[in-house]
């Protein structure tokens, strides 16, 4: 698409700003000598030899300009290439002559110009280029000095090395700064755009590994657990089979249903159905489904699923209280108790599906469990401007 | 010390359940299952406690708890009422109408037989569901006409309520609090004495509905 446009836009921020720059320096300087040659190169005070000659300059350096401005706008790469460059400079000693070959003595018709094309060399090919051009410019100068003007002192000399090195170095020097720091800021952007995308896949890795903990891995443990009635086992596994199927390629259609309480409902009815306890759910206010209040609805559900599993107990408490602050969903056994401290490396349970995601939707989730009192644990979200209170 | 239970409930299987499995403390007098015989039973056996279903034809617990406190008056029995579902309209209409305390029907046998005696000894019982109807009837701000000593719940009620919802007995919700069990029950009375007493909006459109 980019190159169909063609010109500046094939390059990049920063060096359309350059560029910019340098042919608004080139136009000030157009437009200084076309004042010059009309203040000085006419009139009484101009004894030309061949008085075409400023005329022509000004036409010249004009049609030249013009033509640098189209090509910018048409093919900007164009700028950089040696032949361009080489009759840039070429202009810009015709336009430093123009006084000698006019035959006018010292009458300056040369302005700043000779300089902008030391500026386009830095533009177009950097140090090397604002080298070169600042030598033929700087010989040009030495011949009109030494033979036009018979001076050859040593301190018209320095003069002259002086205003055509130190400027060329100095353009390019800025000009490298500049472009230097600008493509190390591009790396990091791209190194961060690129640390980013790796922090998303890994959430998401995480997002994953977690289902599938909540349901591939529970069903297998009551597989285990049921492996004598095969009836049980092929009920466990059709059913898991089922929800893996409409997890991978339907819509999320665990059922979860439109509002928090719904869908505890359905977390409390599954757990009900496929561990044999009772789970007892009372809720007051209600909040309609985000993704976060379905991520807190899932953290949910699996510390019912271990309390239904690793409590021991007959009955689970779910209590979940909404205000306008924050969901709190309570879920609550008497059974063994666990100490939070102490969960194996490879239980997930706790440690990703429970903590870890309620951290990923901005929630926080606290366990309390001793032997004595059995096990709570206290899931917090923030309420988001998402979800619409229920009454 | 024995408490007289009579039951009145539709459903033939738990009747028959709940009877076979109280402990022996717990005396069940007799049983009904519409509400017309349950009136006229109740009247007749005069139990300590009646424990009563909410949903049955006819009117359900809550003409029988108002013919039998309108027939009674101050010697009626206490009322706990019981129901399998759902809905706190039918709950809290019968709390206002002057039940000690709820249960769901799949209470354990024991928590159930703690819950006669409770009743019977003059405390209410509240259920974990029940505690969350009544946050919820309470929870609603309403600016006009609140009475603060009757519409409001005061933050120990709100955080004691609260702990019932969560699943916590009266003994550990003391434990959690630090108060002793004493002033649990004490909090929990005066949530139902303010649920009886309150004209709250929520409240009085229930009691509407319900003919009260």
């Amino acid at each position: 698409m980019a190159s169909e446009r063609g010109g500046i836009y094939e390059l990049n921020d920063l060096e359309r700003t350059l560029g910019r720059i340098v042919l608004g320096y080139r136009g000030v300087v157009v437009t200084w000598v076309v004042l010059l040659v009309l203040v000085a190169g006419t009139g009484d005070a101009a004894d030309f030899d061949r008085p075409w000659v400023p005329w022509t300059e000004v036409g010249v350096i004009v049609l030249w300009f013009a033509f640098t401005v189209w090509l910018w706008g048409r093919k900007g790469d164009a700028l950089t290439s040696w032949w361009f460059l080489a009759l840039d400079v070429s202009v810009a000693v015709g336009v430093l002559l123009a006084s000698w070959i006019a035959g006018g003595q010292n009458i300056p018709l040369a302005g700043g110009y000779p300089l902008s094309a030391v500026a386009m060399a830095v533009f177009a090919v950097g140090g090397p280029g604002a080298l070169i051009s600042a030598g033929f410019l700087l010989g040009a100068a030495l011949v009109r000095r030494v033979v036009l003007l018979s001076d050859s002192s040593l301190a018209g000399l320095i003069s002259d090395v002086a205003s055509w090195v130190f400027p060329a170095v100095l353009f390019a020097w800025a000009t490298g700064v500049i472009r230097t720091s600008d493509r190390r800021r591009q790396r990091s952007e791209h190194a961060l755009a690129d640390e980013r995308s790796e922090r998303v896949r890994i959430e998401e890795r995480a997002e994953v590994a977690a289902h599938l903990h909540d349901s591939v891995l529970q069903t297998l443990a009551l597989i285990q657990r049921s492996s004598s009635d095969s009836d049980e086992v092929t009920t466990l596994a059709r059913r898991q089979e089922r929800e893996l199927r409409s997890w991978l390629f339907g819509a999320e259609t665990l059922g979860l249903g439109g509002s928090l309480v719904s869908a505890l409902r359905s977390v409390a009815d599954g757990v009900e159905e496929k561990a044999k306890v009772k789970v007892e759910l009372v809720s007051v206010g209600d909040v309609s489904m985000s993704e976060a209040v379905e991520s807190l609805t899932r953290a949910a559900r699996e510390a019912v699923s271990n309390a239904a599993q690793h409590g021991g107990v007959d009955v689970v408490d779910v209590y979940s209280e909404v205000d306008d602050e924050r969901i709190v969903v309570f879920v609550r056994d008497r059974g063994a108790g666990f100490d939070p401290l102490d969960i194996p490396p490879d239980r997930a349970g706790v440690r990703e599906s429970i903590v870890g995601r309620m951290q990923r939707s901005g929630g926080s989730a606290v366990i309390k469990s001793s032997p004595e009192r059995g096990t709570e644990v206290i899931l917090t979200l923030p309420v988001a401007s998402e979800e619409v209170a229920i009454k | 010390m024995t408490t007289s239970v009579l039951i009145v409930d539709d459903h033939d299987l738990f009747r028959a359940g709940v009877r076979g499995t109280l402990p022996d403390d717990i005396e069940v007098l007799g049983e009904a299952s519409e509400v017309a015989p349950a009136i006229e039973l109740i009247i007749e056996r005069r139990p300590q406690v009646v424990l009563l279903d909410v949903h049955m034809p006819d009117g359900g617990g809550l003409a029988v708890l108002s013919s039998v406190r309108a027939s009674l008056g101050d010697d009626a029995p206490v009322f706990l009422a019981l129901s399998a579902s759902d809905a706190p309209d039918d709950v809290v209409a019968l709390i206002r109408a002057g039940a000690r305390g709820y249960v769901t029907k799949t209470i354990s046998i024991p928590d159930l037989a703690a819950a006669l005696r409770q009743v019977a000894a003059g405390e209410a019982v509240f259920s974990p569901r029940l505690a969350g109807f009544v946050l919820d009837a309470f929870s609603s701000v309403e600016i006009e006409g609140i009475d603060p000593e009757l519409d409001q719940l005061t933050d120990r009620e709100r955080e004691v309520l609260r702990h019932i919802a969560r699943g916590y007995t009266y003994r550990e919700v003391g434990e959690e609090l630090f108060i002793s069990i004493k002033t649990v029950e004490s909090h929990v009375s005066s949530v139902l004495r303010k649920l009886q007493l309150s004209n709250r909006h929520e409240l009085t459109k229930w009691a509407h509905e319900r003919g009260i």
